[in-house]
């Protein structure tokens, strides 16, 4: 006697997989990696990561001012990111994407707002404004 | 908040008061030669969460009675503040940390509250104390950061674009019986009758 059982499930161990994956990655945004450790061209000794933090927070000392492009852009564009999480979850619960694609993009859309804020002298900082994705409590 | 000046001038003696320090400066104000630990207080985003509204108040004492009623529109707003304490002490009791530290619980002294309360302001988070040290004149300065939310009505009052408002009406009419004469006036008929 031989018996064989089919599991016809339609997507859903696809489904289940992809909702887990998106719960368990996460964003990251920021200056940071190869082009964050290089030293600025312009900054007198300073790392890349260095110069953008004396923007982020200001220099008070050395006459610069506060000039957030990271906290204000999270602040300013709260509602927007919100907006685009929610879209990403329902987008990985129709299949239309996967969780890595649709994290991707939230990043993407970010990384593209804290250019924009940023000051520009050589560009360098702007394009060390990256972003990973990495699986909660792991590396990328 | 109606005028920044006094908002920031709250802020300023909020930010003394929580701290315990005796010196806060604005980011673009000239900065302090001082051995003593200060404050520096900078904006970091203004966020406009919701659609600002417009209401008309009404002002009995004006003369003028198309003047009546006075427009101010009014919303919410979400300031976020950072407060960064400098100190050339490194000593567990006068360091950057150990202010920031009493400012997470002083905060909430109700003379704290309501010094931002006069401006239509309230606390509404502190975030964690963080070191943020940064080079400048060839030594390191030593500073340490938190980042303050606060929940706040915006308002402006529009005082020259006051109007009236509809506070009575005279009524008169001109009612004719079946027969073609004009029924009496009063009672069935109105002559200028004031409604209230």
């Amino acid at each position: 006697v031989s018996a064989r059982v089919t599991d016809r499930d339609n997507g859903l161990a696809a489904l289940r997989r992809d909702l887990g994956t998106l719960g368990a990655l996460r964003l990251r945004v920021g200056v940071f990696g190869s082009r964050a450790n290089a030293p600025h061209e312009n900054a007198g000794g300073m790392t890349v990561l260095e110069l953008g933090l004396v923007h982020e927070f200001g220099a008070p000392a050395a006459g610069i001012p506060q000039h957030s492009y990271i906290r204000a852009v999270l602040d300013e564009r709260a509602g927007e990111i919100r907006a685009m999480q929610r879209a990403a979850a329902a987008d990985v619960a129709r299949q239309r994407v996967t969780a890595f694609a649709a994290l991707v993009r939230i990043g993407e859309t970010v990384v593209g707002w804290m250019r924009e804020r940023v000051p520009v002298q050589s560009g360098q900082l702007r394009d060390a404004i990256t972003f990973n994705v990495v699986r909660a409590g792991g590396a990328s | 908040v109606t005028s920044w000046q006094a908002f920031q001038d709250a802020v300023r003696a909020w930010a003394l008061l929580a701290t315990g320090l005796s010196l806060a400066v604005w980011e673009n104000e000239p900065r302090p030669r001082t051995p003593e630990a200060f404050v520096v207080l900078s904006w970091v985003s203004a966020v406009r969460p919701g659609v600002d509204e417009l209401v008309y108040d009404f002002d009995p004492d004006t003369l003028d009675p198309l003047a009546e009623m006075v427009p101010t529109v009014r919303g919410p707003r979400v300031y976020v503040l950072q407060l960064a304490v400098e100190s050339y002490s490194q000593a567990a009791s006068a360091n950057g940390r150990q202010y920031l530290e009493r400012a997470s619980v002083r905060v909430r002294w109700p003379r704290a509250v309501a010094t931002l309360a006069a401006e239509n302001a309230a606390l509404a988070s502190l975030g964690p104390a963080r070191g943020a040290d940064y080079p400048a004149d060839q030594r390191m300065v030593s500073r340490w950061l938190c980042e303050a939310r606060i929940n706040a009505t915006a308002a402006e009052t529009d005082s020259a674009g006051a109007i009236g408002r509809i506070a009575t009406v005279a009524v008169s009419s001109d009612v004719d019986d079946v027969d073609g004469t004009e029924l009496p006036r009063p009672p069935l008929n109105f002559e200028d009758e004031v409604m209230p």
